[in-house]
């Protein structure tokens, strides 16, 4: 292509060649579309970006997040500890009181903490309220190193886990969805601190963000139901685009447990939104409304869905 | 409401992200105008489909060589369109003229007689060359500039030792007077 902007190019284009063609176009042979599109596809397949990076392992994501949110701790200056940072948890050293106890949960989880003593709450803030008062005079670097060393501990037990189920709270995950949960809330924890501090937001690397849209994609349905909105037999297009994102064609209903599962139709909807974007409202870091997605087809259930995806997020 | 510019950028996000359903609506759209400039440059429906499909999976495969500062989706795809067909009406053209050479029988009804005489009646300048040859030289030299040689107008300026605003000037006078001089004889060709 040339400097010459495309309207010059069409101006020549009218003088020289076609200027009816330019104004009204040429039907096409019926058959030419199949052909054309065919002969795309072949080229590049659909569903990824064309500058598409492979997502990394559930344990790489979690161990690059975790060093990250390490690093952070450690930049920490001891006002900063005491700084407000979550509406439900308090300080930025009471989230990390948190996070502590839930490295802890997550461990007796995963069948490598201590023995349950008491019945874990269902609720995720709830359930580590007693771990903030146990370490409410703990002074900040050593609140750094056991959530530090509790986090390392529960890589470590969840490295080869893959498909292996797991509890988590009141839903049962495999152990690779559970780092991916934990990676997002890591996220999610980073934001507020960062917010808290005046530092700029966190950002994760393209390869952890295609790991977390492609099991947040793979967990709509579920997040559908958990929402009481599933819609069987109904399916949506999402496109997350950037790097990370992709094209989804995704199920509005989980598959019953016993028995084939229902086909889900043509998608009804399609909402197109910036993949990272869609993350955040994903860890609940973006309203919904303030996404900017673009949604095609039946707006109801598109918004239907924007609402259910936040729905798994536990912080 | 998504104004067209938007909507253009739309599609254009949707393909890049592996979207086939956003190809499929942008060649719903554009197949037509795609298809008729091929079809008119080429002389040759056989080729204009091949031109269409090229154009369109080089769409897929390449989104990101689209840039919708310079103008609209429509606009890419045109001129996308015309410069694959003029390539493959001078390499059938080029193709024809080494078999003349080499004394190879020529199929005086397939479509490479059909591409060459379009070639030697549109592309092999003649035509072009006398209404080019009509236009003031200064117009005539900046349009050869941009248009054949792919100069941008700062280039062409910069190459005519004039200002940008004179170049561009020339340039829309010159493109003006072709609409005008070329009128009469695209109407006959057309019909």
């Amino acid at each position: 292509m040339t400097g010459m902007s495309f309207d010059d190019e069409i101006a020549a284009l009218l003088a020289l060649d076609a200027p009816d063609v330019v104004e009204h176009g040429e039907e096409p042979p019926p058959a030419l579309r199949g052909g054309t599109l065919a002969r795309a596809l072949s080229g590049r397949r659909p569903g990824r970006p064309v500058d598409a990076v492979a997502a990394c392992a559930p344990s790489a994501g979690f161990d690059r997040t975790v060093a990250d949110l390490a690093a952070l701790l450690r930049s920490l200056a001891a006002p900063e500890w005491e700084a407000p940072a979550h509406a439900e948890h308090g300080r930025v050293r009471d989230v990390v009181a948190h996070l502590i106890g839930v490295e802890r949960l997550v461990l007796r989880w995963l069948g490598t903490g201590p023995a349950a003593q008491d019945p874990v709450a269902p609720d995720h803030v709830a359930a580590t309220r007693p771990v903030l008062a146990e370490l409410a005079g703990a002074e900040p670097r050593e609140l750094a190193r056991q959530w530090h060393e509790a986090a390392r501990a529960v890589a470590a037990a969840a490295v080869g886990g893959g498909d292996r189920p797991v509890a988590f709270h009141d839903l049962t995950l495999t152990a690779d969805q559970l780092l991916v949960t934990r990676t997002a809330e890591l996220w999610a924890h980073a934001i507020d601190i960062c917010a808290a501090t005046a530092r700029p937001l966190p950002r994760l690397d393209m390869e952890r963000m295609a790991m977390m849209c492609d099991a947040l994609m793979a967990a709509v349905p579920l997040a559908m139901a958990y929402r009481g909105s599933a819609a069987p037999g109904r399916a949506a297009r999402v496109v997350l685009t950037g790097p990370a994102g992709g094209t989804f064609t995704v199920p509005l209903a989980p598959a019953p447990p016993l028995g084939p599962a229902p086909q889900a139709g043509e998608p009804e909807v399609t909402i197109v939104a910036d993949a990272v974007d869609f993350c955040r409202v994903a860890v609940r870091r973006l309203p919904a409304d303030r996404l900017g997605a673009v949604i095609e087809g039946d707006l109801a259930l598109g918004e239907l869905v924007l609402a259910s995806v936040d729905a798994l997020a536990r912080d | 409401m998504v104004g067209s510019s938007d909507r253009d950028a739309l599609l254009l996000a949707r393909v890049r992200a592996g979207d086939d359903a956003a190809l499929a609506a942008v060649y719903d759209e554009h197949a037509g105008l795609v298809y008729g400039l091929a079809r008119r440059v080429t002389r040759d429906e056989e080729l204009a489909r091949d031109v269409t499909q090229e154009v369109f999976a080089y769409l897929w495969e390449k989104p990101d060589r689209v840039d919708l500062t310079r103008g609209a989706l429509r606009g890419y795809l045109a001129v996308l369109a015309h410069r694959r067909a003029v390539d493959e009406v001078r390499r059938h053209a080029a193709r024809a003229r080494a078999e003349a050479a080499s004394g190879a029988p020529e199929d005086e009804d397939g479509p490479e007689a059909r591409v060459v005489a379009a070639a030697a009646r549109d592309w092999g300048g003649r035509r072009v060359s006398e209404v080019l040859g009509a236009l003031p030289a200064e117009q005539r030299e900046a349009v050869r500039l941009a248009y054949y040689r792919g100069l941008t107008q700062a280039q062409v300026a910069k190459a005519l030792g004039i200002p940008e605003g004179t170049a561009k000037y020339r340039l829309r006078a010159a493109l003006a007077r072709l609409r005008t001089l070329l009128t009469d004889e695209a109407r006959e060709a057309i019909s």
